[in-house]
């Protein structure tokens, strides 16, 4: 490993930790949408079934969250 | 800053592209969107570091040390009396190993100066011991090396004793 593979990794994992926190800085009920609709490629029908919610809210508790990510990545 | 792109089929369709649920005419149009849209560049990037935070969990220090429960100094009886055991042991096996020392040391310290005190391969000549032809016939030698002329003398003078006694001693002998 190279020097500036060594400090991509290091940017890389600086990068995931701030991902991490920002997501983690969400809502539980944001977290649960946007995790859900990203990591489980869930459509908002299915996920409005699983938390029991609408799937306009669905979609609304995911947009918030993405914007509310990308606020944090911002002010870091 | 990162900002929402307006066309809000292109973002919802994001997700879809990362897991490769999108047909191949959906995902020319969104590949063509992201090379001029900046924002659902930034937020496709984002969707994909979020799945890579999930794939790989990170490691909360915080919570970790929060559950390490606090460092308690044992303070048992017991222990205390092993330390204490320990220590004695320590000071015994220190003291006797100095008295050891001290008496190997203390038996015979001329004959140990002596013996480091002599040169291997340098004979030492008393003088006492020689006969007179002996002896004169030492005097002349050193009177010859002390005659030879030397850039050093001091370098000169252990090696001259040295030729000196070998053949003073085997004249003896025979």
């Amino acid at each position: 490993m190279t020097t500036f593979d060594a400090l991509d990794t290091m940017v890389a994992d600086e990068s995931m930790a701030r991902v991490r926190r920002a997501v983690e800085a969400l809502s539980p009920k944001q977290r649960e949408v946007f995790t859900l609709r990203l990591e489980q490629g869930l459509s908002y029908k299915e996920i409005a079934d699983m938390v029991g919610s609408t799937e306009g809210a669905a979609r609304v508790h995911y947009h918030n969250a993405m914007r509310s990510v990308k606020e944090f990545l911002d002010d870091e | 800053m990162m900002n929402d792109c307006q066309d809000i089929e292109i973002r919802e369709s994001l997700p879809e592209l990362v897991h490769g649920g999108l047909g191949a005419v959906a995902r020319d149009r969104v590949q063509q969107h992201l090379e001029q849209c900046a924002d659902c560049t930034a937020e496709l990037a984002i969707i994909r570091a979020v799945l890579s935070t999930s794939a790989a969990p990170g490691v909360d220090v915080g919570r970790i040390v929060a559950a390490v429960p606090p460092y308690r100094r044992k303070t048992s009886s017991m222990r205390r009396v092993y330390l204490e055991l320990a220590a004695a042991c320590l000071i015994g096996a220190v003291g006797i190993s100095t008295l050891v020392m001290h008496n190997s040391r203390s038996v015979s310290p001329v004959a140990e100066i002596q013996t480091a005190s002599v040169t291997p391969g340098l004979a030492i000549i008393n003088t006492s011991d020689l006969s007179d032809a002996s002896l004169e016939q030492l005097t002349h030698q050193l009177d010859k090396f002390q005659a030879m002329p030397t850039a050093d003398p001091e370098s000169v003078t252990p090696v001259a004793l040295q030729d000196v006694s070998e053949p003073t001693v085997s004249g003896d002998s025979t």
